[in-house]
């Protein structure tokens, strides 16, 4: 690993979890103000779109242009070249926390379904068919948050450790350098 | 709607603020104040306190989805969200503390920046809890 990382050192992008804070809570805030000012319509047009099977790969595609945006911003504020490797990386982040939640929302549709299928042998009515747009809003809530802020926490770790292995790789190429003097 | 933050957290955040912030605050109209000392919330806050409020209420928060009556898996994901983001806050005030007292160089605007933004994301999805828990009990109520 290490002779890997002295063929090839990694550039440490020095991002701090402060920025996507500020982008996740803003679209926090609006999610809710859209729930304010729309009781109705808004949950009703993210059920509709959900049965239609694009709610998750568009809150996908949405959160992955956001998420670079905001990586092309820090990076040109701290005066440094965006890298392709953590791009890229945060892409993949970001697809994956979307699809864990999309895991999520078809577990309890299936447990929903399954229940009301077992219940139509007894007599609880009150049983749904299908996942209520109240838990639907629940999880779009966290996939959108989550989606933004947790890809950051990723790269914030392995920064911190690119750094760590970048500087040992430093410090043993100084030491073999004296004692080769 | 349930209590969303405990009054016994109520009255701790009240002591906190009024140590915190009421008293540097008059300080401010005594003489010595007069003569420069800086009482303004980036200076009381400059060492991330703010992120230690972010993790407090992130907790309540957290205290008011356990009762909610929320599926069980639902209120797992929203708690750890919440809870991530709080402690994230806290390691503003956690790194800072770290390093002041390595003595190693710490930029107060740095720090207070930091937690303020975490603080930011902490309150915005505390409330956004809170809203979909308000709009779930409307909704069951029908």
């Amino acid at each position: 690993m290490n002779r890997m990382m002295s063929l090839y050192p990694l550039n440490a992008v020095k991002v701090r979890l402060s920025d996507s804070a500020v982008l996740a809570g803003a679209v926090s805030l609006l999610y809710a103000l859209a729930l304010i000012v729309c009781p109705r319509a808004f949950p009703e047009l993210l059920e509709r779109i959900f049965k239609w099977g694009y709610l998750f790969p568009a809150l996908a595609v949405l959160l992955v242009a956001a998420n670079e945006i905001l990586f092309v911003l820090i990076s040109r504020r701290r005066a440094q070249k965006p890298d392709l490797f953590t791009s890229g990386g945060i892409a993949l982040l970001t697809i994956a926390v979307v699809f864990v939640f999309a895991g999520l929302v078809y577990a309890a549709y299936a447990q929903a379904q399954l229940a009301h299928h077992l219940s139509s042998f007894q007599t609880f009515s009150w049983v749904r068919d299908g996942i209520s747009s109240e838990e639907l809003l629940v999880y779009a809530h966290l996939a959108m948050v989550s989606g933004i802020f947790l890809p950051y926490l990723v790269v914030r770790g392995t920064q911190n450790y690119v750094f760590d292995a970048n500087s040992a790789d430093h410090d043993a190429k100084v030491r073999n350098a004296a004692a080769g003097q | 709607m349930q209590a969303w933050i405990p009054i016994e957290a109520l009255w701790w955040l009240g002591l906190y603020a009024a140590i915190g912030v009421l008293a540097p605050w008059l300080l401010r109209w005594t003489p010595k104040g007069r003569s420069g000392l800086d009482t303004s919330p980036r200076k009381l806050f400059q060492r991330g306190e703010l992120g230690l409020f972010g993790l407090l209420l992130a907790i309540s928060a957290v205290l008011d989805l356990r009762r909610s009556g929320l599926p069980t898996q639902l209120i797992l994901a929203n708690a750890v969200i919440l809870g991530l983001s709080g402690l994230m806050a806290a390691s503003a005030w956690l790194e800072d503390y770290s390093r002041v007292s390595q003595g190693l160089a710490n930029p107060d605007q740095r720090t207070w920046v930091d937690s303020r933004k975490l603080l930011f994301l902490v309150v915005s999805i505390a409330f956004t809890t809170e809203v979909l828990l308000e709009h779930s009990v409307e909704v069951w109520q029908r």
